[in-house]
């Protein structure tokens, strides 16, 4: 079953000479733990914007759970978005923002509260639930965070780089949480510039350099293909070692 | 409905844990208006209840100079103070010393001149009328006159009025004194007091209003500060608003809700239905100060209007200007620090222009010309509109017209601006 599908797809922002993202054709399964990385500037960002429906491609069809972004509202109740940023309102405790995420997303009263016991007390924030998020440490931040993407219990996670600048402890708690979702079928589209936590969180790998997909397969296929040892290994070698920025 | 009711509740505990917005949006502008009031309210009342100190230099000792002295207490203009025989050192150092910004010398024997003079005038009205003869003695008026000597400070208005006050007392007491004359003249005893009465009114009576038609009349320091500052309270929240706003684009909040099975406008028209209501809460606790604690501090209290519905609609459209114009900022500006520096640069600006620290009628003419520009002219002049001349609601529509006009204008400006930055 296909949870994510992108049929050539090509973005070029407004007063820019070339597109950013070139005829992408990607299938991402159901359950899927799909890793999308690339150097600075590649087009990973553009990519994720285009499937969240932040920008509208000018060429192409992406499609989720076969529901496309023309179908708004129905298409956005299929995934969940973790962004880099902390996208949530600092003055309001965790329980206040699951609340008017929650309602944002479509849950009602009985559900937000169902939801925002069970993930507080999932991600170790039950006891400082009524304590303002901007009082929270870095790692106590992330999680908050990520509850928020995962309050509408989505078919399709987007995370992009959700365990930056945190400790070993909340990296570990947030993974362990990821493998624990995909297990109970949600499938996880992440980019990340952690490759070695990619390696331990991914199944499956897309390599995107000038916007164009370079390699694309299971972790292990493409390893032996490429005849290296490690994900980064094979991100050198396929992307280079010249700055993108 | 849910959504709704939920975004709201999300405003209001940003707001109320937003210590610095609410410092702005209700002491500040409560403390500004006691302040300013307190400061041109002394204006006002030197201007139009104050009496101007006045030292009286007598050398006269004729008993007229007590009714012409109190005469003068009864207009209402001096507060006096009376030497008697003092040199012109002595008279100076006195005014000095009591404040005296005019000095009112009567000569020795001016009211024995008076009389003289009176008594001459009659005979000359008696030869008129035929009750006396033709008298060949050639009459002379000696030139002897009251003098004043004003404070440098004073302004030619002031001085205008002082002499024009002493002037009528002295006409009064001339024409008295004619009256006396001429009864003895003709009938040979003194006047009786009833008859005098009759022919010398205390006063002539003028009523006095206010002209309302195609102009407001100035109102006192209280019936401008309060609407005036309460508008300022009003527009400030684009402090609050404005920084709210940029918060939520550059935090990715924003982006984050875009693409959330709900539509924006929501979030949009809570932050409007909200900071109205504070708007609405501005105007309730200011206008409350004005009626019932500033005669506690000596301040003159704000007179309600007659029309409350008209007093609703001013100040609700005035703050859905403001709450436009707030949004507006938060919407176009990139960061923070430009939504607070802009949005409160203008603010002062357009209040500056819109009569809010100097009211339009104190303005250079040029300056008067320039204020149309702001809305809280428009604003300001729906407020004196519906306060100083009691208007109904269809009265004050063109003072509001302008208002609704710019908060389309502004409404359309944010819908644009976020569909341009690709949030809606």
């Amino acid at each position: 079953m296909t949870a994510l599908s992108l049929s050539q797809v090509s973005y070029q922002y407004p007063d820019t000479d070339f597109p950013v993202v070139k005829d992408v054709t990607l299938q991402i399964s159901r359950g899927m733990r799909f890793g999308l990385f690339g150097p600075n500037g590649a087009g990973k960002t553009t990519l994720m914007s285009l499937m969240t429906g932040i920008l509208t491609p000018q060429k192409g069809e992406i499609k989720i759970n076969d529901i496309t972004p023309s179908d708004t509202m129905k298409y956005r109740r299929q995934f969940g978005y973790v962004p880099q940023d902390f996208a949530f309102y600092p003055e309001l405790t965790p329980a206040e923002n699951l609340e008017f995420f929650g309602a944002w997303l479509g849950l009602d009263d009985k559900q937000i509260k169902q939801q925002t016991h069970h993930l507080l007390s999932r991600f170790g924030l039950w006891d400082v639930r009524n304590k303002a998020v901007s009082k929270f440490s870095g790692g106590m931040k992330r999680r908050v965070n990520i509850a928020i993407g995962v309050m509408n219990n989505p078919s399709v996670l987007f995370l992009d780089e959700p365990t930056t600048g945190v400790d070993v402890q909340s990296r570990i708690a947030i993974t362990e949480f990821l493998l624990e979702l995909s297990l109970q079928g949600t499938t996880l589209i992440y980019t990340s510039h952690q490759l070695k936590e990619a390696e331990a969180l991914c199944d499956y790998i897309a390599l995107i350099d000038d916007g164009k997909i370079i390699a694309c397969n299971t972790l292990s296929h493409l390893l032996e293909k490429d005849h290296v040892a490690t994900l980064e290994d094979l991100f050198l070698k396929l992307t280079g070692k010249d700055y993108r920025d | 409905m849910y959504l709704f009711w939920i975004s709201i509740k999300k405003e209001f505990i940003q707001l109320s844990r937003d210590r610095v917005g609410l410092l702005l949006m209700f002491v500040m502008p409560v403390l500004l208006a006691v302040v300013m009031t307190a400061l041109q309210n002394s204006v006002y009342r030197m201007v139009n209840e104050n009496r101007i100190n006045m030292l009286v230099c007598n050398n006269d000792t004729s008993g007229q100079t007590l009714t012409f002295v109190g005469a003068l207490k009864n207009s209402g203009m001096f507060s006096i103070q009376v030497a008697k025989d003092k040199s012109t050192a002595e008279t100076e150092k006195i005014a000095e010393e009591n404040d005296a910004l005019v000095i009112l010398t009567i000569p020795q024997g001016y009211f024995y001149n008076l009389q003289k003079q009176v008594a001459q005038r009659s005979a000359i009205a008696m030869q008129g009328f035929g009750l006396k003869e033709q008298d060949s003695a050639v009459i002379t008026f000696d030139s002897m006159q009251l003098q004043l000597m004003f404070n440098p400070v004073l302004q030619e208005t002031y001085r205008y009025s002082i002499k024009a006050s002493v002037n009528g007392v002295m006409q009064v007491m001339q024409n008295r004194m004619m009256i006396d004359q001429l009864y003895r003249s003709i009938n040979g005893e003194e006047i009786p007091q009833d008859v005098a009465q009759k022919l010398m009114p205390d006063a002539i009576s003028i009523n006095e209003s206010t002209v309302h038609a195609g102009s407001i009349p100035n109102p006192n320091s209280t019936q401008h500060n309060i609407p005036a500052w309460t508008l300022f309270a009003m527009f400030f929240s684009v402090i609050s608003l404005g920084s709210n706003m940029v918060r939520e684009k550059v935090s990715g909040s924003f982006l984050r809700l875009k693409i959330m099975p709900s539509s924006l406008s929501v979030l949009i028209l809570s932050k409007q239905v909200l900071f109205l209501a504070v708007t609405l809460f501005q105007t309730v606790l200011i206008f409350s100060i004005g009626r019932w604690v500033f005669p506690l501090l000596n301040l003159p209290a704000l007179n309600l209007p007659s029309s409350y519905v008209s007093l609703f609609v001013v100040s609700f459209i005035s703050g859905w200007c403001a709450i436009s114009y707030a949004l507006c900022v938060g919407i176009i500006a990139q960061t923070q620090e430009q939504a607070n520096g802009f949005g409160a640069a203008s603010i002062i600006i357009l209040a500056a222009l819109g009569g809010i620290f100097v009211p339009g009628f104190a303005m250079p003419e040029l300056f008067k010309q320039v204020s149309y520009i702001s809305p809280f002219k428009w604003a300001l002049d729906g407020f004196y509109n519906v306060f100083l001349l009691n208007h109904s609601l269809s009265k004050i529509f063109l003072n509001i017209l302008p208002l609704l006009a710019l908060i389309i204008i502004l409404q359309i400006i944010i819908y644009l601006t976020l569909k341009r930055k690709n949030l809606i």
